[in-house]
């Protein structure tokens, strides 16, 4: 069933770390932990992406991700995290009608995916993925692209309006 | 490796962060679950790119405008969680409740 | 792609708009002066309006960018009904935000990005499009939102709008992401070419559901709408107004055109979950909508109730029952305003939100309590008003398609179903109109109405007028609009 091969061994080392970080992440009382191990998590992300010959996407991974994004939930957490909360209770009573339901929705979710036939095309990506991106990002995608930049904007101008005293 | 791997992962991650969502009481520790989320569906869209349409990489534009969706709320996200500290002193959700019905 | 061949003024009226955000947010910078500020409100009004007489030359319209993004003539009416809102909005906050925040100029750039996003909306066709364009939307209304930093239920408002908005956001992504992986491409204009031979994969349906509960967050359908009626209540009143109208036209507008125009070939996957959607919405809403104290959560019920009878229209699939679709949108979105305008008023001079406070309001401001009269009335359904003939194209259409095609006769199960949870409506509706017309006010100092405000309810209370009397253009507007999809 699970073949071990030069290219298999890596992607179920990562799978076992991701699954395991993610665990993590939901799971532990201090929240700093949770975010370090989401950052552990990205990591694996990048890996994939990496797997998957998606190079720029796992630089952009590890900036934003790794670098932007875990570094202002630290922050965050820093400044509204009391130290008595670690031993607060950190999940709510729904729990285990929760994890039932999780395994259900997550059972019929793997099963529908594998009983679909998806069209498979043989691997004939470009040799470097940059400049093709680059291209596509102001021809063929200049639309979202521009929209992108706009909403942007308006988070910064939200989060300093919201964020200010 | 193919795509069914993939999915196969993508589809636990996203349970787990499912999970995560409906029993975590800490604002900031459903964020945190919601990204998870959101890193699974990359995933997704960028094992579909490479094993559906490896020539168009549709599928890695798609993930860096998701990526960057995904900075512009979370920078939102934490304004306003650091907003309701400041007033409530808690980001527990079931402790915040002004309202009800 | 070649630049030459781009029709850039079929993008006229964003390009106005998103200008006129830019100048909002620049001239609030250079000026100092807090009493110039109001200015910038005004500014915001004309760009609209030039926004939308810009859309009235975009004629036939077209698409730009390889169908990524369509210019027809649903989007055309989507963002005309946008255009409009966002004028009666920004005339209700001119007065409301006076005072009641440090940043001014920001709230109505904000405003205006939002509309932006909303009409961006109605017109993306393309998957990454219509997400960015989505979550454009989403954001700027949960800073709007939580923009009141200073009072809690505002923030808390933000708050719950954000993670449910996330997960919403994250749920919609998953099910387009399987759309993406099944057809490989993202335009819908090639998915609606190529579903129906991928019916029968199984990761069809589960998509379908996917979407359906990303959309329904949006539209704040039954189970999706819990975020709904605490947004309502502690939001401003004047984006709880957008929320409430302008989110709803541009979620149901996506809707049709995901569904209806992208994925029409295979309505056996969804038609089942829109039935459901309805009929949930129809009874929790109007149900929850009862026992309401505050009228700001009351309307939220009731809003969640009227998405109920919208999906009808969607359920039934016909030409006849789209068109009921949008012209109940417009007439919706005419009342609603029309109601949330008198509440704007009124709680700025109060500062109450109880229904039991508006006892006595037809002493008090007879002409707020009329036009309270006249939207709740259009919003229970009671003849002549604009709800009365949305509500009927709404049921007619089902009842029409029902006995016209003897295999779907179980849809006349759907407008019995919205007759009755009607009836139910106006007992809360009219719990509103006992207070303000039988109940003998507490405090019987008159209540002034700001003019840019009373404007603005003079145009929404004689649209709900005009929409119920003489229906027969507006009709004919939703019957040219719809024919773009469907």
């Amino acid at each position: 069933m699970i073949e071990l091969t030069a290219q298999t061994i890596p992607f179920y080392i990562l799978a076992v770390i991701a699954v395991i970080s993610a665990l993590a992440v939901v799971s532990l009382k201090n929240l700093v932990h949770s975010v370090l191990f989401l950052a552990l998590f990205f990591f694996c992300m990048a890996g994939f992406y990496i797997l998957l010959k998606a190079e720029f996407l796992a630089a952009v991974q590890i900036f934003v991700y790794v670098g932007g994004i875990t570094v202002l939930f630290l922050f965050l957490i820093m400044l509204t995290f009391k130290v008595a909360d670690k031993r607060l209770r950190q999940t709510n009573e729904q729990w285990l009608i929760a994890f039932v339901m999780v395994i259900l929705f997550g059972w019929l979710l793997v099963t529908g995916l594998s009983e679909t036939n998806w069209e498979i095309a043989e691997w004939s990506g470009p040799e470097k993925t940059i400049p093709v991106i680059g291209k596509l990002l102001l021809t063929t995608y200049i639309f979202p692209f521009e929209v992108v930049s706009v909403v942007l904007l308006a988070a910064l101008i939200g989060a300093i309006v919201i964020a200010r005293k | 490796m193919d795509l069914s791997h993939y999915l196969t992962l993508s589809a636990i991650i996203f349970s787990i962060g499912l999970y995560g969502v409906l029993t975590r009481r800490n604002a900031l520790a459903i964020l945190l679950s919601i990204e998870l989320m959101l890193n699974s569906v990359n995933i997704n869209l960028v094992a579909f790119s490479h094993f559906v349409t490896p020539a168009l990489l549709t599928g890695q534009i798609f993930v860096i405008f998701t990526i960057t969706i995904a900075a512009a709320e979370a920078a939102v996200g934490l304004a306003i969680i650091n907003s309701i500290y400041r007033s409530a002193k808690t980001v527990n959700c079931d402790e915040i409740n002004l309202m009800k019905g | 792609m070649n630049w030459a061949f781009i029709d850039w003024t079929l993008l006229a009226p964003e390009i106005i708009v998103l200008i006129t955000a830019l100048l909002i947010f620049g001239l609030d910078l250079i000026w100092g002066d807090e009493s110039e500020r109001e200015t910038l409100g005004w500014l915001g009004i004309l760009g609209l309006i030039f926004a939308f007489y810009a859309t009235l030359a975009l004629g036939q319209g077209g698409e730009l960018f390889n169908h990524i993004y369509v210019v027809d003539s649903l989007s055309i009416f989507s963002k005309q009904i946008l255009l409009g809102i966002g004028v009666l909005i920004i005339l209700a906050s001119l007065d409301y935000i006076k005072g009641a925040t440090k940043y001014e100029g920001e709230y109505y750039g904000l405003l205006l990005l939002a509309i932006l996003a909303m009409m961006l909306i109605s017109s993306a066709a393309e998957l990454i499009t219509i997400f960015i364009c989505l979550e454009f939307a989403t954001l700027t209304c949960i800073i709007l939102s939580a923009y009141f930093k200073h009072e809690p239920k505002s923030t808390e408002a933000g708050l719950k709008y954000l993670l449910v908005g996330l997960l919403s956001a994250v749920v919609l992504l998953y099910g387009i992401s399987l759309v993406y992986g099944l057809t490989g491409t993202t335009t819908l204009y090639q998915i609606g070419g190529s579903i129906r031979k991928y019916a029968f994969q199984p990761v069809l349906f589960i998509s379908c559901i996917f979407l359906a509960a990303g959309f329904g967050f949006k539209i704040a359908a039954v189970p999706f709408h819990t975020w709904a009626p605490d947004t309502y209540e502690g939001a401003p009143t004047p984006i709880t107004a957008f929320l409430a109208t302008a989110s709803k036209v541009a979620g149901f507008v996506i809707l049709l055109r995901f569904f209806v125009g992208g994925l029409g070939d295979i309505e056996g996957h969804w038609i089942g979950i829109m039935v459901t959607l309805a009929v949930l919405s129809m009874s929790i809403g109007n149900l929850s909508a009862i026992p309401q104290t505050d009228i700001k959560r009351m309307l939220a019920y009731s809003s969640i109730a009227h998405a109920g009878y919208i999906l009808i229209g969607l359920a039934v699939l016909s030409r006849e029952s789209l068109t009921a679709v949008l012209f109940y949108l417009l007439a919706y979105a005419a009342a609603n305003l029309g109601a949330f305008l008198v509440i704007i008023a009124f709680s700025k001079w109060t500062d109450l939100h109880n229904i039991s406070d508006y006892a006595g309001l037809s002493k008090r401001s007879p002409l707020l309590a009329l036009s309270m009269l006249l939207a709740l009335m259009s919003m229970a359904g009671i003849p002549p008003l604009g709800g009365f003939i949305g509500k009927f194209y709404i049921f007619a259409g089902a009842v029409s398609e029902a006995v016209s095609d003897p295999e779907r006769l179980w849809l006349i199960g759907l407008p019995v179903w919205g007759v009755i949870f009607s009836i139910v409506s106006v007992y809360y509706y009219f719990g509103v109109i006992k207070a303000m017309y039988l109940v003998e006010p507490v405090d019987t100092q008159p209540i002034p109405i700001p003019v840019p405000l009373g404007l603005a309810l003079l145009i929404a209370i004689l649209l709900t007028l005009l929409i119920g009397i003489y229906p027969g253009p507006f009709l004919a507007l939703s019957e040219s609009a719809i024919q773009s999809i469907f």
